[in-house]
């Protein structure tokens, strides 16, 4: 079964006047354990897509299912605790809270879930030091290098256990060095643990390493490849 | 927890504009709860002054004294009724008077004055009245034409102690009456209008001249304590039952509203600054909102719900003017008890404070009500000036606010 699908999936801006189809019929599914990116030019739509599929936005029609809810029919409130409780995000900009530590950021997504604070501080310390940032974790983002605080934005990403991982270019603002050392972070988890990454890209160097390349063009599909088939 | 940890280091995130606001909250209750107190200082100095020295808690009439003030309009009982009252447990002080309107004189001056009689010793207990004396001596002994004037009549007479001045008035018969007497003192009650219009002798000097053996007109009673009011005059109007017992703020209405008024004005002062305090605080969070629109849209992404982002704002708002306001309350409450102890010397503006009846040092001081009050305001406006900030941040779309 796949965790995500979208079945003839539409957002149209301005529909009434001049319309713009940033995501235009769109239906595409991914299964569990892929690493994919969605790639295209600017103005593809592939914010626009992982958008949806995150449900930050709402269709202009289409459906949108994650782990087997229709995540398009439900209300604002009924989103919020979904993608707590269901979807990781990775940002471009990092977007850690600037007044927590690494540890307090990661940490922050199971104190709104609720866990226990034995659970959280076993969970959080597991993965910090799986990226690599164990002497850091009392750190504010402001102490840490842009690589570092995308390995904790990773870490806040995972710490709730989601289905998936949703990254909106994750390394646009990475130098080569961070970049590839959070590519290997993310595929590391992505082989060992079977966690699921959908990115949204045009770095090269993401590409080079995804299992699958969907293509975007104008808001369509252009092309969707498994490499190795 | 997160969320209380969370809000109390954004507030410091700017930590010029937030020591800004709450330097300004701290100023503007340190200046309110100030100025309240000075104003209730003031305006309860007036009131015990005239309790104190004029008027007393509880006075007792001829019912038809009160309306025509006629010399034969007395009370009867005189030193035995004194006594008996005076001897009562709920009673401070108690004194009788006699009173009639009379035209006093001098060789450059003629005028309008209440003259009274008094007992000087029951007179003194219960109004403190020799501590008012600036020049001369108090009345000591009976039956003497000694009278004692107000130093601002006295100018006026161009009199001093030891001349002799004229009263002319009308006796119980309605005979018209002069009698001579010797100014032995000279007062300052600090209420210049008053010792401009009253002049005191011995009570049995001037009965003998009014002809009124040993009754009074007024009896003026200092109850021990405020409380007892009530009980006490129901007991005095048991005691004198053909007589109108009133308490102060029957004889005096007027005062009842200068006590109201002191509660009045602190609540202006303290309506006007939390005004300040809702508008300034409304801003900064404001601010703060605007400013932190990608990371309010993360939260939400990232699944923070409306209930918990509210209360983030909501906290951040309340620690923001909390941290001010508790500064300020202190600071405040400690000016005030301070200056409440050593009292505020306004003597080089003696003048005015004796037209307004109120002493040149006055101690400032809030009601116990007033300064609980206040902090309960201050937690109702910051939730109040919470709300609208709040509302902003939910207003926001997570996939527009991650793009800002």
């Amino acid at each position: 079964m796949p965790v995500i699908k979208t079945k003839q999936l539409f957002k149209i801006y301005n529909e009434d006047t001049v319309p713009v189809y940033a995501v235009n019929n769109i239906s595409v599914e991914f299964q569990q354990r892929e690493f994919t990116c969605v790639v295209g030019p600017s103005g593809s739509g592939k914010s626009t897509l992982l958008n949806l599929i995150g449900g930050l936005d709402s269709p202009t029609r289409g459906t949108v299912e994650v782990a087997g809810h229709r995540i398009d029919e439900m209300t604002e409130n009924q989103r919020i605790n979904f993608r707590l409780n269901h979807i990781g995000f990775v940002f471009q900009y990092f977007n850690l809270i600037p007044v927590l530590t690494a540890y307090e950021n990661a940490a922050f997504i199971m104190q709104l879930q609720g866990k226990p604070e034995k659970e959280i501080r076993e969970r959080v310390k597991t993965l910090l030091v799986q990226v690599g940032l164990e002497k850091r974790m009392n750190s504010r983002p402001s102490e840490l290098s842009g690589g570092e605080q995308q390995r904790v934005a990773v870490v806040r990403a995972l710490a709730s256990k989601p289905d998936f991982i949703l990254a909106d270019e994750p390394t646009a603002n990475l130098d080569t060095k961070s970049a590839f050392n959070l590519l290997d972070i993310m595929k590391r988890l992505n082989e060992e643990e079977g966690i699921t990454f959908l990115f949204s890209t045009h770095d090269q160097r993401v590409i080079d390493r995804a299992g699958r390349v969907v293509t975007l063009v104008d808001g369509g599909l252009q092309h969707d490849t498994e490499k190795g088939k | 927890m997160q969320l209380i940890k969370m809000s109390w280091r954004n507030i410091w995130r700017n930590k010029v504009r937030s020591a800004a606001v709450m330097v300004a909250v701290m100023l503007g209750l340190v200046a309110g709860l100030f100025s309240s107190a000075m104003v209730e200082g003031v305006l309860l100095s007036r009131f015990h002054n005239f309790i104190e020295n004029q008027i007393s808690h509880i006075q007792v009439h001829n019912p038809e004294f009160i309306r025509d003030q006629e010399v034969f309009q007395t009370v009867g009982g005189g030193q035995i009724d004194l006594e008996t009252v005076a001897n009562w447990s709920e009673v401070k002080a108690a004194t009788i008077r006699s009173r009639t309107q009379s035209m006093i004189a001098s060789a450059t001056y003629t005028g309008g004055v209440e003259l009274y009689g008094i007992r000087p010793n029951s007179e003194n207990n219960t109004t403190n009245f020799s501590r008012h004396l600036i020049e001369g001596d108090y009345l000591i002994g009976e039956s003497e034409n000694a009278i004692l004037i107000g130093n601002a009549l006295a100018e006026k007479m161009k009199v001093r102690v030891g001349s002799r001045i004229v009263l002319t008035f009308h006796d119980k018969d309605n005979n018209l009456v002069s009698a001579a007497f010797v100014v032995r003192g000279l007062f300052d009650s600090g209420y210049k209008r008053y010792d401009e219009s009253v002049a005191f002798t011995f009570h049995d000097y001037l009965n003998s001249h009014l002809g009124l053996q040993g009754d009074f007109h007024e009896m003026a009673v200092l109850a021990n304590n405020l409380d007892d009011l009530s009980s006490l005059e129901e007991k005095l109007s048991s005691h004198f039952p053909k007589s109108e017992v009133r308490k102060w703020n029957e004889i005096e209405p007027g005062l009842e509203i200068i006590v109201t008024s002191g509660n009045m004005f602190s609540y202006i002062f303290l309506i006007l600054i939390m005004i300040g305090l809702a508008f300034g605080l409304l801003n900064t969070m404001l601010m703060a909102v605007f400013e932190r629109t990608r990371e309010i849209g993360m939260l939400m992404a990232i699944g923070m719900g409306k209930g918990r982002l509210f209360l983030l704002i909501v906290l951040e708002t309340l620690f923001l003017s909390l941290t001010g306001s508790i500064i300020g309350l202190l600071l405040g409450y400690g000016l005030v008890k301070y200056t409440g102890r050593v009292g505020i010397d306004l003597s080089a503006f003696s003048d005015v404070m004796k037209e307004l009846g109120v002493d040149p040092v006055f101690y400032p001081e809030i009601s116990r009500e007033f300064a609980l009050i206040i902090p309960i305001i201050v937690l109702i406006t910051a939730l109040l000036s919470a709300i609208y900030p709040a509302l902003k941040a939910l207003s926001l779309r997570p996939v527009e606010a991650l793009q800002k």
